[in-house]
């Protein structure tokens, strides 16, 4: 079977649940490579995240309440990668936003209670999306990846990309990416590195028959804004997992920009990569944070370079990882994706876009490199330690993934290698654009240096384009003011005190006093018996 | 066959330790019952000449069935020693086994008068049930406006159901059918009147100021009894009327859909403003009932399955989430939200129990809740598409009330209120989650069983 899945061949087991309807409801088991080579991977880091936290997590009191999370999370991933028919794929996505809900809100504070609302509540606009999806297939035969849309046009594929949008956090739905790093780093690191912000993407992948020319556009369109968006704040945030969390969003909005392409392996080659090196990321940072104190600003951080040599040498791979380094383990399947993006028919501004991308992740990745490594005279730096045993193992074990995985992968699958044409005069005359655009850049922000435009810039970059706040509080706040005076006015006063008690009050005093009226008269007595003996002879 | 199921399962029981009589027998009633489904869905059956059995009458029995189990199990604080209030010898037990005698029957019988004779007898155990165990004033209102509003309502059910028997001359419910049903009569506003009091029961928006007030003044099982059962006899009604009535679509019915529809929206947004956990659950009840009433209102045949299936996942899974609310009512003294938090530190099974049922009560795959969400919203989509965004409107609010409802309860800092002597938490509102969720998930697996 080993062999059959190597070339090419897929397993299928269908369980059907009900005959009643006439679509065919049922969940099918799929292993084809795609989902064998994923869940492979998945695993693997999951299990290195386990280790991991047994090093961050030591002196919490309910690390096993933690760890079921963990495994329930990891096997919520593993239903949404093998169950590829919609039915199969709720129960993982489902799981999915849920699970990381309590993961997110593990340390009960009232700051990551609204982080796990407003991720949950993302992803729950999205189970809409999908619910919405399944019901517009519902009039087609089957729920299986295998369909056309026939029936319901390009609607479906709305559906289906807007549900993907809301759980790899793209553009308008980003702003639970970020307000999710109040959750401790080993999930972090397994769940917004790898597994919960890829899963829409791999939904894409799997369904990327539903989609049509107009939902290619506007999830290029969208792909591009967040790898912008992202970029641009990476360079100004100053909280180290929020920075990572940024590239995090701008390597999916890359993922995302290659499938709209209609590079789907070139993509899926990405995410497998991406997940490797960016869990090694959060890994080596949870490890600065744990032995600087649990401290997240990078204001206050400074000379690991000095005291912990192995975790920055490792940081430093999978930045390099990160901006695609030649040969480290990123390059591969970044030059795939450029390569894409230069042969294949988009316009020059989507050209432009994503080496304006490119050249913010070079940017916020020194950036971080140099906060984080340079010896700044901050902080105190006699507490480094790398004595802990389950840290140095969960590092030796993820120390591939920045380095040599996608070699690996590209010489054992044939299909990752793609070789693609690129016209030279295009990519020099795009180059030399750039080049001046971003030295016109230097320039004015050298020219400029009011206070105010300053701060404005920052205080826009910073709250990512003003989304996180238009997404959080704005809307939640105008809703629930919304609805609470919905209730004082309607619920309570119309509803339950007018019609409750006034009106039913009323009408029945009304009836009561005029019953007792009849009741109490002799000739209302002689009317009521002589009606209802006229009733009854006339019924019978 | 059904004798070898139940001795099997009263061996394995028996093995297992359970010496008490009264688990034994229940459990073999539902395997007895759930073994009797052999009958086909859409054929009516007359047993005898006052019982009817189709599919989704035994379905509704045994909701019945298993509803009064839980709430019996709840409720043994009011029946064990020291604790027991009595009225001329009558206990909470009684008054449950009466509503649940009253609802067997109701489901069951197979002419309109005894139909509607059950339909009114339930109200007085519950009427009972309502008002006895207290002395606040709040209770006698709640109490008369539930027998306001659905007597009231009834009424005119009362005199057309007369008016059909001097019709058609027998009121069986398979032989109005068989004749014709009530084709002669143009039936937009006289199918209003009628259905009203179905409506008022499975409580439309407009229509549902009792709810709130009746679960939040009743005692956990006849919260649990009223939010399981008596809520499905305004849908059961429902259905039976359109069926046997021959009921067609007309712009009163596709009224009545966009008022429940945008009323369950309304509902649900409502929610999530609460400040008792109770009318939070209560208000829930009514966004369920609001979407399962609309999809069946759209006369598609997957909209009574998932009609159907709503009703039955609602019936198991709230009155769990009340017997959960008074859990912490009992260690925190107040239903309020301010008070009762932060249980997830000291409490973490019921932590778990709590967030298992809040996602269950959203509608998390794999479970029956999600089908009958999924199908209820289809249908809604397949009629018309504002229609379906509506819904998939309502499924978000769903979810957000759920999960506020968790965060709500299991969040943040202990409660002062939890730490005093003598706490001893007992394992039998756990007992009936557990049994409610393995039939809630379960149900997944027999799809066709719960899909009538």
């Amino acid at each position: 079977m080993v062999a059959g899945v190597f070339n090419g061949g897929a397993l299928v087991l269908e369980w059907e649940l009900s005959e009643k309807l006439f679509v065919e409801t049922s969940f099918c088991l799929v292993l084809d490579w795609i989902s064998c080579l994923f869940s492979m991977s998945v695993l693997y880091i999951s299990g290195c995240v386990c280790v991991f936290s047994g090093f961050y997590l030591s002196h919490d009191k309910f690390l096993e309440k933690f760890f079921v999370l963990l495994k329930l999370f990891v096997v919520s991933m593993v239903v949404l990668v093998l169950f590829p028919s919609y039915l199969g794929l709720m129960v993982g996505w489902d799981g999915l936003g849920v699970i990381s809900f309590l993961l997110v809100i593990y340390y009960l504070s009232s700051c990551s209670l609204s982080s796990g609302m407003i991720t949950v509540l993302s992803n729950r606009v999205g189970d809409v999306c999908f619910i919405l999806a399944i019901s517009l297939m519902s009039s087609s035969l089957s729920f299986g990846m295998w369909g056309e849309s026939f029936v319901s046009g390009f609607v479906l594929g709305i559906f289906l990309m807007m549900g993907s949008m809301t759980k790899s956090a793209q553009v308008p739905f980003s702003a639970w990416l970020p307000e999710a790093m109040s959750a401790p780093t080993p999930v972090s690191s397994l769940v917004h590195s790898s597994t919960l912000v890829t899963a829409g993407v791999y939904v894409l992948i799997r369904f990327s028959a539903y989609l049509s020319e107009f939902e290619m556009y506007m999830l290029s369109i969208s792909s591009m804004v967040t790898m912008l968006l992202a970029g641009s704040s990476a360079c100004m945030e100053s909280d180290l997992k929020k920075v990572v969390a940024l590239s995090t969003l701008s390597q999916v909005g890359m993922m995302m920009f290659a499938i709209s392409l209609g590079a789907n392996v070139i993509a899926f080659f990405h995410l497998l990569v991406h997940a490797f090196f960016k869990a090694l990321m959060f890994m080596c940072m949870g490890g600065v944070i744990y032995y600087s104190g649990s401290c997240q600003d990078s204001r206050f951080l400074g000379g690991v370079w000095n005291k912990l040599p192995f975790t920055s040498c490792l940081f430093l791979f999978s930045n390099f990882s990160l901006m695609g380094f030649p040969f480290f383990s990123g390059f591969y399947s970044k030059e795939l994706i450029v390569g894409a993006a230069l042969s294949l028919n988009v316009g020059l501004m989507a050209v432009v876009l994503f080496f304006m991308c490119l050249a913010f992740t070079i940017s916020y990745s020194f950036r971080t490199l140099n906060l984080v490594m340079q010896d700044m005279s901050v902080f105190s730096l006699k507490f480094y330690s790398m004595e802990n045993g389950y840290y140095l193992s969960s590092l030796l074990l993820m120390m591939n993934g920045a380095i040599s995985t996608s070699l690996i992968m590209q010489s054992i699958l044939k299909e990752f290698s793609t070789v693609s044409f690129v016209n030279p005069s295009v990519f020099y005359s795009v180059l030399l654009l750039l080049v001046m655009f971003f030295f016109n850049l230097v320039l004015l922000f050298n020219c400029l240096s009011k206070k105010s435009f300053m701060s404005l810039t920052k205080n826009f970059l910073k709250s990512m384009w003003f989304l996180s706040i238009i997404s959080g509080n704005f809307i939640s706040s105008k809703l629930l003011m919304m609805i609470s005076s919905y209730i004082v006015y309607v619920e309570m006063g119309w509803i339950r005190a007018f019609i409750g008690s006034k009106v039913i009050n009323s009408i029945s005093m009304v009836f009561r006093n005029k019953i007792w009226e009849m009741n109490m008269n002799f000739f209302g007595v002689i009317l009521f018996v002589f009606l209802s003996v006229f009733l009854i002879l006339k019924v019978f | 066959m059904s004798c070898v199921l139940m001795l099997s399962v009263s061996c394995i029981l028996w093995g297992l330790g359970m010496n008490e009589v009264g688990w034994l027998i229940m459990v073999c009633a539902v395997a007895l019952l759930v073994v009797m489904m052999d009958c086909p869905f859409n054929f009516y059956i007359l047993k005898s000449e006052w019982l009817g059995v189709d599919e989704m009458s035994v379905l509704m029995v045994l909701l019945c069935l298993l509803v009064s189990m839980m709430s019996l199990v709840s409720s043994t604080k009011e029946v064990k020693n020291g604790f027991v209030v009595l009225m001329s010898g009558w206990s909470v037990v009684e008054m449950v086994m009466f509503i649940c005698l009253g609802s067997v029957l109701f489901f069951s019988v197979c002419s309109w008068m005894d139909f509607f004779f059950f339909f009114e007898f339930s109200l007085v155990p519950t009427f009972f049930l309502i008002l006895k165990w207290g002395y606040q004033p709040e209770r006698l209102q709640a109490a008369v406006f539930m027998l306001l509003y659905t007597v009231g309502s009834s009424l005119p059910l009362l005199m057309s159901l007369v008016y059909f028997w001097s019709y058609v001359k027998s009121d069986n419910m398979l032989l109005s059918k068989m004749v014709g049903g009530w084709k002669d009569f143009n039936m937009n506003w006289p199918w209003l009147i009628m259905s009203l009091s179905f409506l008022v029961k499975l409580p439309v928006y407009g229509a549902h100021a009792w709810l709130p007030k009746a679960h939040v003044e009743a005692p956990l099982s006849g919260s649990m009894l009223l939010a399981g059962v008596l809520l499905k006899f305004g849908g059961y009604g429902l259905i039976r009327l359109m069926w046997f009535s021959e009921v067609t679509n007309s712009t009163i019915v596709l009224f009545v859909l966009v008022f429940s529809l945008w009323g369950g929206v309304l509902s649900s947004g409502v929610c999530s403003c609460q400040s008792d956990l109770k009318s939070l659950i209560a208000y829930s009840s009514i966004g369920h009932m609001a979407l399962s009433l609309s999809v069946l209102l759209s006369f598609y045949s997957v909209g009574k399955m998932a009609c159907v299936c709503v009703l039955y996942s609602h019936g198991i899974c709230s009155p769990i989430l009340f017997s959960l609310a008074a859990n912490s009512y009992e260690f925190c003294q107040s239903r309020s939200i301010m008070l009762s938090k932060g249980i997830s530190r000291i409490f973490p099974v019921i932590s778990g129990v709590w967030f298992f049922f809040c996602i269950l009560n959203m509608g998390f795959p794999p479970s029956l809740n999600f089908f009958s969400e999924v199908y209820s919203v289809g249908g809604l989509l397949s009629l018309q598409w504002l229609l379906g965004l509506m819904g998939g409107l309502m499924c978000l609010m769903t979810g957000a009330y759920c999960l506020i409802l968790y965060s709500l309860v299991n969040h943040g800092v202990v409660s002062s209120m939890v730490f005093k002597p003598g706490l001893n938490l007992s394992y039998r509102y756990l007992v009936s989650s557990v049994f409610g969720g393995v039939l809630l998930l379960g149900g997944t697996l027999c799809l066709d069983m719960f899909f009538v």
